[in-house]
């Protein structure tokens, strides 16, 4: 695969920030769109836009077989046993949410939810809500200072009393692949009957992602990470657990009928789909899949990988770079410059075109835990290159020469 | 480079006030959850002014530098000044263009001193 010509599909790469070349380095925020993915959009709008699943007239079915088909991909893509068993949401946020609030209606003072310290906000704050509500035990699987999780007492955060385990499958900050298939494997022989939930959100994007090899009972993901349209997210869960779960959100669409007394919902998928969903950017999400397979997932995984290791080896040879994590990372590297904050590294960058993440990326506990205030970081995508590597590098010397 | 000047590189890089004061009359503390960010500033007074300012903090350069060059313009100033201070006045000490992203470095001072007790 010839990454080389990539740039040319993505439109807004070949602008200048600042007199400089962008340099795009924040795709863990958000990725850059391909001018495909773009047109599809534009398209639907100039074509096809229609409510679905309502309207009993030509644009209404095209809409909707544009929207259905989108669902058919995804399950092929993300290998889902039926594509009723992927549900279009806004975000992995809302995916999330709505796993903790769907969820929390079977649980019960005292029982215990388990997530790991380097989960993004998203996968804390929702169960924070209903662990408030409910009365539920939060626990936590630590992270090592090499950045990977510690499992080896893992057995012992695990309970009756558990009952979700949520966990990321690549963290935001330390881009390191977790052993989510293990760590699940050992949490259902230390209780069989515990919900796993896993955020791809960082892997997906990256990486071919398997939902039946991960074993877990739901995935959670945004589109917009993964050079889609912004605002639109998929949860994906086993049929069996689906059928178990309680709306998140009532209201048209997700209904069979509707009395004064009782509502009877709609079958699943549109069960958990109410209101007019984003037609449009899950049209998108449809021209996504396809550029995304027309290369390959696992060219992209490959020139990443190859990526993050030239940056690493890199950055190494610059003896005032602090990297958070030691291990082999996939496409997200954080550091901090010794003496200067993220901040101050980001604006220097941001002058030469080069476009990077400072703070702590959602990640307050994680921080707090590896004791940083703030990290520098690069994400990268299937269109950054080694030259723009190497431009960084030339820039982060500079950094270091203004903050002497 | 032009928000990284002589002046708020020095300043940010060794505040002259920068350490704790004693029995100060106030104490005020912020931060700025989004970038990790604390800040706690000291405040002396004698008979209604100002006569000695201080402030320990994790911050960038902007935050840093914004926040000791107002601190030490206040030393003489009626205590009762310190309700007042306006975004424009750390805009014309620091001297430089702030973008709206870097706005919550350079005003954390400002939550701070909305932490001043009524009386």
């Amino acid at each position: 695969m010839n990454f080389e010509n990539i740039k040319k599909d993505f439109p807004i790469l070949s602008q200048k920030v600042n007199g400089h070349s962008l340099v795009y380095l924040d795709n863990a925020a958000t990725s850059q769109k391909p001018s495909a993915v773009i047109d599809s959009i534009s398209n639907y709008y100039k074509t096809t836009n229609a409510n679905v699943h309502r309207g009993i007239h030509t644009l209404s079915e095209q809409s909707t077989d544009q929207y259905e088909n989108t669902r058919n991909k995804v399950a092929k893509f993300i290998n889902a046993k039926s594509p009723n068993e992927v549900i279009f949401t806004k975000s992995t946020t809302e995916s999330l949410n709505f796993l903790a609030n769907s969820l929390s209606k079977n649980l019960k003072s005292g029982d215990e939810i388990l997530l790991t310290e380097m989960e993004h906000h998203s996968n804390i704050v929702p169960w924070q809500f209903i662990a408030e509500e409910k009365g539920l035990v939060i626990k936590y699987i630590e992270v090592n200072q090499d950045g990977t999780l510690n499992l080896t007492n893992l057995e012992n955060l695990i309970s009756k009393k558990t009952k979700i385990l949520s966990l990321t499958h690549i963290s935001n900050v330390i881009g390191q692949i977790n052993p989510v298939e293990k760590i699940i494997k050992r949490a259902k022989l230390a209780n069989l009957d515990i919900i796993t939930i896993v955020d791809v959100a960082q892997s997906v994007p990256h990486m071919p992602v398997n939902v039946q090899k991960l074993h877990a009972d739901f995935v959670a993901f945004s589109v917009h990470k993964m050079l889609g349209p912004t605002g639109v997210g998929v949860l994906w869960g086993k049929m069996e657990l689906l059928e178990k779960l309680h709306p998140f959100l009532g209201g048209g669409s997700m209904i069979a009928s509707v009395t004064k007394e009782k509502t009877l919902f709609a079958e699943i998928p549109q069960r958990f789909e109410a209101g007019t969903p984003n037609i449009a950017g899950v049209v998108g999400f449809g021209t996504t899949i396809d550029y995304l397979q027309k290369i390959g997932m696992d060219n992209i995984y490959n020139h990443e990988v190859q990526l993050t290791k030239y940056a690493i080896s890199k950055l190494k040879q610059l003896n005032f770079i602090e990297i958070v994590g030691n291990r082999e990372k996939v496409g997200i590297i954080s550091f901090n410059v010794k003496g200067v904050h993220s901040h101050d590294v980001s604006a220097v960058l941001d002058n030469y075109g080069i476009a990077v993440r400072s703070g702590h990326h959602c990640t307050n506990i994680l921080h707090n835990k590896l004791k940083l205030n703030s990290t520098v970081r690069i994400s990268f995508c299937l269109y950054n290159t080694k030259e723009e590597i190497d431009l960084l590098i030339q820039v982060l010397q500079r950094v270091k020469e203004v903050f002497k | 480079m032009n928000e990284y000047t002589s002046q708020i590189l020095d300043y940010s890089q060794n505040p002259p006030n920068f350490g704790k004061l004693e029995e100060c009359k106030y104490i005020l503390s912020a931060d700025n959850p989004s970038c990790g960010d604390n800040l706690t500033i000291y405040i002396k007074e004698k008979n209604g002014e100002i006569i000695d300012t201080s402030f320990v903090a994790e911050g960038c350069a902007i935050s840093k530098a914004a926040t000791s060059m107002l601190l030490e313009s206040l030393i003489g100033q009626p205590v009762l000044l310190l309700r007042n201070i306006k975004r424009e006045d750390i805009l014309d000490l620091l001297g430089i263009h702030i973008s709206s992203t870097r706005e919550k470095c350079a005003f954390l001072i400002l939550d701070a001193l909305k932490n001043m007790p009524n009386e």
